[in-house]
């Protein structure tokens, strides 16, 4: 690995369609060869690595990636502290919290008397944002940790809800279940590990100046 | 757990220092050690426990989650050490009666906290204090000693970025305390859009706004910190720092610094001046961390003025592997075999000579 480049973590999927795209436009190829997990973009002197979503935090934070792009709900459940050095103009999404319709009228009640018999149960990826969340409000809740198919939950009496992103709705449909109260939005941040940024602020603030022109 | 593999392990976020580690951390701490001792400079043994009470006033809730904390017999809670400055700070403090001239200390030793993702963690904090009732140019002084050091641990590629909060202080003087955190910490994360949504909440002036805007971006040398196009009743809140620069530019270090506004710390309430990192290629966290604390003493209840700085030895020593700053001394081989005392007697002689030996048992 060469040290003139400048190494940046980006998540596999869906959002890595997206990223691709938008970098295009400013002439900035990214390439996922199949099975290659890095990519080296000569002509700007950029270094991609394609990593597990949830995998974009760990690697910038421990330095071996300078910059990462990620959802701000993946940053914030990674625990670490990054600079956030803007956001990109795609992949906002809405963190809700969603369950059967029959539900809803409980949860609302309750929440309004803040009478809560016990504490209602939530499965969900976004642990950490989560007990947040219901910890500010003084809803005392469960959280019970998935990592997919966390529709499932409530349908299986695991939970009695579910936070998750939602984007469409049509899974939840699909699960007979809805949305009962938006909780935030989730956007695509780009992050940077600080120190890797303090070394080598010029060139970094350079590629963040075209995204952020980009928009 | 098993026994075997407790055996095996130490709790996560600890770790023995065994062989090359030991022998390079050691030679750290002695070659530090010596060196802020030329420079006038006392040790200092804080403990390794204290009543958290004294602490959790001053500690900001986040540290207050971070600390690792116990019941002792009397019911006391009782703090592990978290923090050597600050534990530093509560003794000096406490002992005020004692204190009547300027103080220079240094430490080294371990501190506790739990750190990224809730891990527990063991760091080690070697550094050195200066803490008085009035203070001219101790800022250049530490800074001198940090610069000069770094050749010693034979640290070439690095940079010190240097920046000044007491410019917020200033600037933005008219806000609670509590919204002024918020800002300092959107700064340090230049995260922008905070910055903007909260400037905007605040109410504040176009040309405060846009001053802290100007500053809130700014890296660069001491010629450009001059020339910031900021209003006029803004310009006098750069002059503790730019006081600072010219002097260190003409001590010859205009290389190996760098000035930038968004330098500050998560414990931004304890400072009222300078504060600096320094960075290093090829390590991923700062590899020191400092700055002008008097605003530590007042939460703790007096007057003082305080400036230091600690070298982190995690990202030091990932740094260093492989490095030995110990004294490279020949070592000489004594065989204890068939007569015992007259090999003993020649070792022990050689050490009162000031020779360096390895005993050797035969078979």
């Amino acid at each position: 690995m060469s040290n003139d480049y400048l190494t940046i973590a980006l998540p596999k999927g869906r959002l890595l369609e997206q990223v691709t795209a938008f970098f295009a436009k400013y002439d900035i190829t990214i390439k996922e060869e199949s099975r290659k997990l890095d990519y080296y973009d000569e002509k700007n002197k950029l270094r991609f690595l394609f990593v597990k979503n949830s995998d974009v935090p760990v690697y910038v934070n421990y330095g071996v990636a300078a910059l990462g792009i990620s959802g701000s709900d993946v940053v914030y459940e990674s625990g670490f502290e990054f600079l956030k050095l803007g956001i990109l103009p795609f992949g906002t999404t809405r963190i809700c919290l969603a369950g059967f319709e029959k539900d809803k009228d409980l949860y609302f009640k309750a929440y309004s008397t803040g009478s809560f018999v016990k504490e209602i149960k939530i499965a969900t990826k976004f642990g950490k944002f989560t007990t947040t969340y219901f910890n500010e409000k003084d809803i005392p809740v469960q959280i019970i940790k998935l990592t997919g198919s966390i529709e499932l939950a409530p349908i299986l009496g695991l939970s009695d809800f579910i936070v998750d992103l939602v984007e469409t709705g049509t899974t939840l449909k699909e699960n007979n279940l809805s949305v009962i109260e938006e909780l935030g939005k989730t956007q695509v941040e780009i992050i940077a590990n600080p120190s890797l940024y303090k070394l080598d602020y010029k060139k970094i603030d350079n590629i963040v100046t075209i995204i952020e022109n980009m928009k | 757990m098993n026994k075997k593999t407790k055996f095996l392990h130490t709790p996560p976020g600890s770790k023995p220092f065994y062989k090359e580690e030991a022998i390079l951390r050691n030679s750290i701490e002695k070659t530090l050690s010596n060196f802020f001792e030329k420079w006038g400079f006392f040790p200092i043994e804080t403990p390794i426990i204290d009543y958290f009470d004294v602490y959790s006033p001053i500690f900001s809730d986040e540290l207050r989650k971070n600390t690792i904390k116990f019941v002792d017999k009397d019911g006391e809670v009782i703090l592990l050490r978290n923090d050597i400055t600050l534990f530093a700070a509560k003794l000096i403090a406490s002992r005020i009666a004692d204190n009547n001239d300027m103080l220079k200390y240094y430490y080294s030793d371990a501190v506790m906290r739990y750190e990224k993702s809730d891990s527990l963690h063991e760091y080690y904090q070697i550094g050195c204090e200066i803490v008085g009732d009035n203070f001219t140019y101790q800022e250049i002084e530490v800074l001198s000693i940090l610069l000069e050091s770094l050749p010693l641990l034979e640290i070439n590629d690095y940079i010190l970025h240097i920046g000044d909060v007491s410019f917020y202080q200033n600037l933005l003087e008219s806000l609670p305390k509590e919204n002024l955190y918020k800002i300092l910490d959107a700064i340090r994360l230049r995260d922008k859009r905070t910055l903007l949504r909260l400037l905007d909440e605040n109410n504040l002036s176009e040309d405060i706004k846009n001053d802290c805007l100007l500053a809130s971006t700014f890296i660069g040398s001491l010629s450009e910190l001059e020339n910031l196009g900021f209003s006029q009743k803004t310009k006098p809140f750069l002059d503790n720092l730019i006081n600072i620069g010219k002097i260190l530019y003409s001590l010859g270090y205009k290389e190996q610094i760098t000035f930038d506004l968004s330098e500050l710390s998560k414990l931004n309430y304890y400072y009222n001046g300078i504060i600096f990192h320094l960075y290093s290629k090829g390590v991923e966290t700062p590899l020191v961390s400092g700055g002008r604390y008097d605003l530590l003493f007042r939460e703790l209840g007096i007057k003082k003025c305080a400036v230091g700085f600690s070298f982190w030895l995690y990202p030091l020593e990932k740094l260093l592997t492989g490095k030995d700053f110990s004294s490279k001394e020949d070592v000489e081989n004594i065989l204890i075999e068939k007569s015992p005392e007259q090999s003993f007697k020649d070792a022990i002689k050689k050490v009162r000579e000031n020779k360096k030996i390895d005993l050797i048992y035969g078979k």
